[in-house]
């Protein structure tokens, strides 16, 4: 196991429309840690505030004295490509990786950054599709908010 | 010259295949075809086989076939979680495994599902000894816990599958009127709904060589095995690439496996900035 190890990250915000206890977060980072082998290192947690990524930024910063970050979830970087894009590029330039621990996946090279980029970039783009892109189990019709929904309803119900 | 409108009515959006294989599907609720990639079908199968006979430190006889369905003579139900785990491993590592899973059904999904897929990332193996209780599938719906309807299973026997050493559904028509039914049996549990059940059940016929796509909104589940062999199956969830989510979500339970130029297109598209708010 590496000297170096991998650097927890958490955070403060909802990840995907939950809302986490930092508590639970690091215990899932930790897990994923014990579960690969990776020598963890005590989390650093963002901040609260919206589209502030500054613990991120020290993170980023301490690259190159890591082997790797593991965040609680691959949701929580940034949500503009390509400032997600400049994250990468500085982890493969560290020739360190990227673990998402709720997720159970990692990326280390251009390959794998382009796979989770396009996983990214088709969940954001789900809120726009039809029904939002969720299917809601509280026991009521789906709810109807455009003439496309209105009219999948119709074909699914003629 | 004047065309001839009656000459030019026989075009439509979907063709014979696309509207047997969904009407078959909407009807029955499953389909059950060959395998189109054979090749792929037989590399899993061996690799099962091959990682099975290593795991219990036997030589794999040439039959992988025979040997999975006998291989209760080398395995106690004690054993047969760890017997499970090394495989699903295997199977994990191997990075040829998910591209070959979806080719022994790539046509089906596509016009069962579409052509932009969502593939799960993790997969359900089934090895169900003879007369072992311990590997039950009780009556259940996937979309009553964390799946979302609109999600199909690829499931694909490994042994010929058939009776108890298969899997049950009850069939849409049958299905829909128990669901509607279902808050009666709130205070009695699994069991008793499955008993009303029963006789309306169909136990699928899968022989090695098929593939079975089937939703599971429908009731389904497994029971004792009391053939003579044992089920080897695999199954794995594929969804419509867009289509709504429930808490399986894109990128934890889901990955992207088909995504389409367009749709690459649309999702880097930005428009021009720089006009303010």
């Amino acid at each position: 196991m590496s000297e170096r190890g991998y650097r927890g990250y958490v955070g403060s915000r909802p990840v995907r429309g939950v809302a986490f206890p930092q508590r639970v977060q690091n215990l899932v980072v930790r897990d994923y840690a014990q579960r690969r082998g990776l020598a963890y290192r005590l989390s650093l947690v963002e901040h609260a505030m919206p589209g502030s990524y500054m613990i991120l930024e020290n993170l980023l910063d301490e690259l190159l004295r890591l082997d790797g970050v593991i965040f609680f979830s691959a949701f929580m970087l940034p949500p503009d490509a390509d400032a997600r894009q400049a994250v990468y590029d500085r982890i493969i330039a560290a020739g360190a990786s990227l673990h998402a621990a709720l997720e159970n996946r990692m990326a280390a090279d251009a390959r794998s950054f382009a796979e989770l980029e396009e996983t990214i970039l088709v969940a954001q783009a789900l809120p726009g599709t039809p029904f939002a892109g969720r299917y809601e189990k509280d026991g009521r019709p789906p709810a109807v908010r455009t003439a496309t929904e209105a009219a999948l309803l119709h074909i699914a119900n003629s | 010259m004047t065309l001839q409108p009656s000459t030019h009515t026989g075009w439509r959006f979907g063709s014979d295949a696309d509207e047997r294989t969904g009407r078959e599907f909407v009807e029955r609720g499953y389909v059950i075809a060959p395998a189109e990639d054979r090749a792929a079908l037989d590399a899993i199968r061996d690799l099962l086989a091959d990682t099975a006979a290593q795991h219990l430190g036997i030589v794999r006889p040439r039959d992988a076939g025979a040997f999975l369905d006998d291989i209760a003579a080398h395995v106690t139900v004690a054993q047969l979680n760890d017997l499970r785990l090394a495989i699903i491993d295997a199977l994990a590592s191997a990075d040829w495994f998910r591209a070959a899973y979806f080719a022994t059904a790539r046509g089906l999904l596509e016009r069962i599902v579409g052509n932009e897929l969502a593939m799960q990332r993790s997969l359900g193996l089934s090895i169900q000894l003879p007369q072992d209780e311990s590997s039950l599938l009780p009556l259940h719906s996937d979309a009553w816990s964390e799946d979302s309807p609109y999600e199909v299973v690829l499931w694909i026997p490994f042994v010929d599958c058939l009776r108890t050493k298969s899997m049950f559904l009850l069939p849409p028509a049958a299905d829909r009127r128990w669901r509607e039914r279902m808050a009666e049996f709130a205070g009695a549990g699994v069991e008793a709904l499955y008993r009303a059940v029963e006789p309306e059940l169909e136990w699928l016929e899968v022989p090695y060589g098929n593939v079975l796509v089937f939703t599971h909104t429908m009731m389904h589940g497994n029971r004792v095995n009391v053939e003579a062999t044992t089920r080897w199956s695999i199954n794995i969830r594929f969804k419509g690439l867009f289509t709504p989510y429930s808490d399986k979500q894109l990128g934890d339970f889901f990955d992207p496996i088909a995504v389409r130029p367009a749709s690459r297109v649309g999702l880097a598209y930005r428009l021009p900035p720089g006009f303010g708010a």
